[in-house]
């Protein structure tokens, strides 16, 4: 216990850099998932295959390599920026090809009836996707986006790959004895309870994200 | 067929696809080959402009890609990838395994008692407490996995709802922990419960281990889903012409469930393969971590990276693409 009052201020910086991260990107993610989902079921062919591709893209690419990618690739195209932004980024842009998947089959869980219904009274492809279509199919997509925004919170770690100091990274440089603000090196070098801090902040705030989640999906959930 | 014919043809109705426009009138057709025109320009003007900066900064220039001309160069990634292969293999097998016992074990009927749930939460503490304290070297360690290991003899005979117990626990604690934490813990650990390995020994087993650990939950929650959408009927009829309720879920509902939960376990195992790439927080010599040791070696980072890119969405686009053909197939069947 020692360790960690010692280092709380430190731990307490790295969880926040982890839930900054991880919520940022969760918002830019669903933006640009809700835009790609659009994109996949408008009738116009490119702008399906764009969706489609994109997707494919970002489902079928690990994490950690799209972080190294562009922490080498932004750099390279011009402008410069800071680990904690390329991971914003890059986030972002991952977890947004699973958000459209959630949302994608959370306009297909709502029935044909609903779509017949609202072109026969005439309403555009805009209006009966905005007014119609995507009220009930985010509804039925809470749940997937519950589970994301949970498994987005433990991907951010990956971040550390690239520099960035969120809690694992912290803890694992604190464990070697090495106080990660100054550099300099701690009296002592134990792994162990820093470890187990850093288990303590997943299992809290992921539990509990995990029946937030549950609670609010069941309240949501559109009865048919 | 016209090219704008072509171009509007309304979302290919796939199984249980909602299908949200019907052909279009005059209007709206001139509409859309204009929207269709412009984002075409908008997306090609953003390639474009990609390629430009791309070329402005040289970074077509071919001394960078020369190295990938070498079959070497190819050989040090296709071997990575192996090493990738060689730890999602192993994780896969185990995790499957792992998987199927928590799902069925946490599949279990009948009311919770007390005594049956405490079993198991003792169990599992036990566990998580017993294996670090004996790690660390604590004399009474040992009595304490000692006492692990009769109290799961015991929880054998007492009652099957104390597996349940256990089952939920180990699932809910493991999926909450980031992947990253169990690999990069075990590398911390093993070393100091079983010394004088290799360092690659090490990175190894902590990062089949790690993904062992996580992926087991997920596809035990996946194979549970598979299970509970199994209709109650089978079990009952199975316990009616008198198998036991552990026949029963063997013989009758396994086998249904795993076929119709097979689609996602290959999702899953797609999203393992995915994940060795975190081997490199281990240093375990993957294709990230080769692909990195070649772009420092020729200073091309970002072809490197391109190169490597394009064989990990080739293999796994794969195996997606066959999750989603079995996914298909059974919806048309259903």
């Amino acid at each position: 216990m020692k360790y960690i009052s010692e280092n709380f201020p430190t731990l307490a910086r790295a969880g926040w850099v982890t839930i900054q991260l991880s919520l940022l990107s969760f918002a830019f993610g669903l933006i640009i998932g809700m835009v790609i989902a659009i994109l996949r079921v408008s009738p116009l062919r490119p702008l399906r295959s764009f969706g489609s591709f994109y997707v494919a893209a970002m489902v079928n690419t690990p994490i950690a390599f799209l972080m190294f990618f562009g922490f080498y690739g932004i750099p390279k195209l011009g402008p410069v920026v800071s680990g904690f932004k390329t991971a914003v980024v890059m986030m972002s842009l991952y977890v947004g090809g699973y958000v459209a998947e959630a949302v994608r089959s959370g306009i297909n869980t709502v029935p044909n009836g609903q779509a017949e219904a609202a072109r026969a009274l005439g309403l555009t492809f805009g209006q009966t996707v905005r007014n119609v279509i995507l009220p009930q199919a985010l509804r039925s997509s809470f749940g997937p986006l519950g589970v994301l925004l949970n498994a987005n919170f433990r991907n951010v770690a990956v971040a550390g790959a690239i520099g960035v100091g969120e809690i694992v990274k912290t803890q694992r440089v604190l464990g070697e004895g090495i106080d990660p603000r100054t550099g300099e090196r701690l009296a002592y070098a134990k792994p162990f309870p820093f470890t187990m801090a850093s288990f303590a902040f997943y299992l809290v705030i992921g539990l509990g994200l995990g029946i937030l989640a549950t609670q609010l999906d069941r309240r949501l959930a559109v009865k048919r | 067929m016209s090219f704008t014919d072509w171009l509007l043809t309304p979302t290919a109705i796939r199984p249980g696809e909602l299908q949200l426009v019907e052909e279009l009138g005059p209007k709206a057709r001139r509409r859309a080959v204009i929207a269709t025109v412009v984002t075409i320009a908008v997306i090609v003007g953003a390639l474009g402009w990609g390629v430009y900066r791309f070329n402005q900064r040289k970074q077509f220039a071919p001394e960078l890609w020369r190295p990938f001309r070498l079959w070497a160069s190819w050989r040090f990634l296709l071997l990575g990838l192996g090493n990738t292969l060689k730890a999602a293999g192993l994780a896969t097998v185990l995790a499957l395994f792992i998987g199927l016992v928590m799902a069925v074990w946490r599949s279990t009927r009948g009311p919770g008692r007390g005594r049956d749930v405490f079993a198991g939460v003792t169990l599992f503490i036990g566990l998580l407490m017993g294996i670090p304290a004996w790690i660390s070297g604590g004399k009474q360690a040992l009595s304490v996995v000692g006492g692990v290991v009769i109290g799961a003899i015991v929880l054998r005979q007492v009652h099957i709802r104390s597996k349940r117990a256990f089952a939920a626990l180990y699932v809910e604690g493991f999926r909450a922990c980031a992947l990253v934490l169990l690999i990069s813990t075990g590398f911390i650990f093993y070393p100091r419960v079983w010394p004088d390995q290799r360092l690659s020994t090490y990175a190894y087993v902590s990062l089949v281990s790690g993904l062992t650990l996580y992926y087991s939950t997920v596809l035990a929650e996946v194979i549970r889903s598979g299970i509970r959408s199994i209709p109650n009927g089978q079990t009952e009829a199975a316990l009616t012409v008198g198998l036991s309720e552990g026949r029963a879920m063997r013989l009758i509902v396994l086998p249904q469930a795993i076929r119709r939960a097979l689609p996602n376990i290959i999702t899953q195992v797609a999203s393992l393969l995915k994940d060795t790439s975190l081997g490199v927080f281990v240093t375990y010599d993957e294709l990230t971590k080769r692909a990195q040791i070649t772009g420092e070696f020729n200073s091309n980072n970002l072809q490197s990276f391109i190169v490597a890119g394009g064989l990990y969405i080739a293999l796994i686009a794969f195996i997606t693409f066959l999750a989603n053909r079995l996914r298909d197939r059974q919806t048309r069947r259903a």
